[in-house]
């Protein structure tokens, strides 16, 4: 693949194929999942001359169907529609997409490369081998790196929002830099959650899928995988049935056989689900278990100068300084009519705030967490997830607040509004924020979301402490992989759509 | 889920209680705006089932018991002043019980997908976009209801 081409449009996707009671289709590879894993597999194995068919249970959105406004993403792309949450002492919404491209439409097309302090922890703690070296994951970066267009965030579409990072972090004496991104002609219309409105997000949708399609791939959208099923003894055939998205009207049944393998890419979320539905889990339980995240929480900032979130790079700019204890500081410009939840006051207060929009940053802090939940369906058939921060991550995140209004005094702001249950709605010197040390460490006193799901079908050698093998294979069934970042053995501390790319990548590899 | 008319009166009260009031340069009530009517219509139509029954039973909570867990008032939220309105669910919003506080915010957000949607709201704090157009699902509600 030298260039990947933009096919604004261009897909031929099957989706709601109506008319017919039932569809059958026969290929080398089956793949479910068509976001960053899922496509990436797609992408190799087609190059190397293989038939592929892709199964995606969201819907295509072609660009020119994207809005400007916040719910028509949501409705169109995310899972649940926005509203999947993680539930313990907080609930949590956790951000996922759903469509074909997965989460790499609608994320904030950052691009990081594992940690080498974290790889060689997995080479001591997991017993990574040699075919997973950080050597590696760097080969296959690299070239990603080429097919994306990965480069930092150019100066001219910063936008005043994250300059004014960068001041913060410099001020308090903090590296820096700006955000790595796949994009090409990016400009700056803070809109990736939405669906990039340009299609200048490198996203699947616009790249491997595309590539994959014209090397004969089929795809299967709107398609919900209900179980994987042996076939002499082999992971060969895949259930489904089109459902229709975002109304939920069901279509024909469908039956897809794979000659070589099943390759699984649904997301760490629906991976596990999918393996525990097809009798997979038994010897390991371990299945669902170990679920890790990234929880975030934002600050919002008042400056007397105008900032204009919406004319900057969504997350433009980032501070890894703090990556060793787990903290990690970015921009996250969102619209108005997301961000205005988040503002102080109801009535003619809220309205006050709406007003001031102009004037104000949103930057985040995640923390690479510590927590585990368990990811399950509950007796009704719906999906469940679990988690809970633990008390570290949430002191974690009280040092990453002080932080943060730190760097937004330092920049510049006139008043802070931390959205912290116990603390004041509004704060006009840093050291106000020295207050959160006197509130204890329940998680439900903050609003953060969550993204980055790993480790609920992780790697290892021994089939009793692991679902996978270091080539992705599922133990206990032959033919059958997974290549999501389901199998991480642990969170990453930074965004994963590269990692998880370059994991898919060296498993197909060996199978093409 | 398809809500009873009263209950979608309930919301576009929890809305305006919320989303309207005192400010010059956003002078729309969020109940008479468009994408509020449509929203409410469509995020009930495609939601999840389970997430959107909760939001259900939030509404018959919001609407009816904020006056008296707020000034400890029994009367629903409608026979307060609007000014009150937005008070109660303010005072709501800071109750030390988690589930009390989120069902203001619940709704914060829920009216701020709808009512900040709107081109006109967002011209009027200084947001232009070349592609401000009615939202599909707006129209897309309005034709099938």
């Amino acid at each position: 693949m030298a260039e990947p081409k933009r096919i604004p449009d261009g897909m031929q996707v099957f989706s709601m194929v109506s008319g017919q009671a039932r569809i059958e289709d026969e290929a080398d590879f089956v793949i479910i999942g068509s976001g960053a894993g899922g496509a990436t597999a797609a992408r190799v194995l087609t190059d190397a001359g293989h038939s592929v068919i892709l199964v995606e249970e969201g819907p295509y959105v072609p660009v020119k169907e994207r809005g400007y406004d916040v719910w028509t993403g949501f409705r169109s792309s995310w899972r649940d529609c926005g509203f999947q949450v993680a539930e313990g002492r907080l609930f949590l919404p956790i951000i996922q997409g759903m469509g074909v491209g997965g989460t790499t439409t609608m994320n904030g097309a950052i691009c990081h490369r594992i940690k080498p302090e974290l790889h060689a922890e997995w080479v001591r703690d997991h017993k990574l081998p040699e075919n997973l070296s950080f050597e590696e994951f760097s080969r296959i970066y690299d070239r990603v790196d080429q097919e994306l267009q990965i480069a930092p965030a150019p100066e001219e579409v910063l936008g005043r929002h994250n300059t004014l990072l960068r001041d913060g972090l410099e001020a308090i004496g903090f590296s820096h830099n700006p955000i790595r991104r796949n994009v090409v002609g990016c400009e700056g219309s803070s809109r990736c959650i939405q669906g990039c409105p340009t299609a200048a997000k490198q996203s699947m949708d616009q790249t491997y899928l595309p590539f994959s399609l014209r090397k004969g791939a089929r795809l299967y959208a709107e398609c919900r995988v209900s179980k994987i099923v042996r076939v002499n003894g082999r992971a060969g055939l895949v259930e489904a049935q089109f459902v229709s998205s975002p109304d939920r009207v069901k279509g024909p049944k469908a039956t897809f056989r794979a000659r070589r393998a099943v390759l699984l890419a649904a997301s760490a979320i629906q991976t596990p689900l999918l393996l525990a539905a097809s009798g997979i889990g038994k010897e390991s339980g371990l299945v669902g278990q170990r679920f890790q995240c990234h929880p975030g929480i934002s600050l919002l900032g008042e400056f007397e100068e105008p900032v204009r979130m919406w004319e900057s790079v969504t997350q433009g700019y980032e501070s890894t300084h703090l990556w060793t204890d787990r903290l990690k500081f970015e921009t996250v410009s969102i619209p108005l009519d997301n961000a205005a939840a988040r503002f102080d006051g109801y009535g003619k207060k809220l309205m006050e705030n709406v007003e001031r929009v102009g004037h104000l940053a949103c930057w985040g802090v995640h923390v690479r967490s510590e927590a585990h939940g368990r990811v399950y369906r509950d007796f009704t058939g719906r999906t469940r997830i679990k988690y809970d921060m633990t008390d570290g991550d949430v002191i974690r995140l009280k040092r990453g607040l002080k932080l943060m209004a730190k760097m937004l005094f330092a920049a510049g702001a006139k008043s802070v509004s931390p959205g912290v249950h116990g603390l004041p709605k509004r704060m006009d010197h840093p050291d106000q924020m020295e207050a959160l040390d006197q509130l204890d460490n329940s998680p439900n006193r903050y609003h953060g979301i969550a993204s980055h799901m790993f480790g609920t079908a992780v790697m290892g050698a021994d089939r009793k402490r692991s679902v996978v093998g270091f080539d992705g294979q599922v133990h206990e069934m032959p033919g059958l992989y997974v290549l999501d970042s389901s199998a991480f053995p642990t969170n990453l501390g930074v965004n994963p759509q590269n990692s998880i790319i370059a994991w898919s990548w060296l498993c197909s590899e060996k199978l093409a | 889920m398809k809500l009873f008319s009263f209950e979608r009166r309930w919301i576009l009260t929890v809305f305006d209680a919320t989303f309207s009031g005192g400010v010059a340069t956003l002078p729309w009530k969020a109940s008479e705006m468009r994408t509020t009517q449509a929203f409410v219509t469509d995020v009930f139509r495609v939601g999840p089932p389970i997430t959107m029954l909760g939001m259900r039973a939030a509404i018959w909570l919001v609407y009816l018991f904020t006056p008296l867990l707020a000034y400890a008032l029994p009367v629903p939220l409608g026979m307060l002043s609007e000014e009150r309105r937005s008070s109660a669910l303010e005072k709501l919003s800071m109750s030390n019980i988690y589930a009390l506080r989120e069902l203001p915010t619940l709704f914060k957000m829920m009216g701020s997908m709808a009512y900040c949607a709107s081109a006109e709201v967002q011209r009027a704090v200084g947001i232009e976009r070349p592609d401000f157009r009615v939202p599909n699902w707006v129209e897309e509600t309005e034709r099938h209801g």
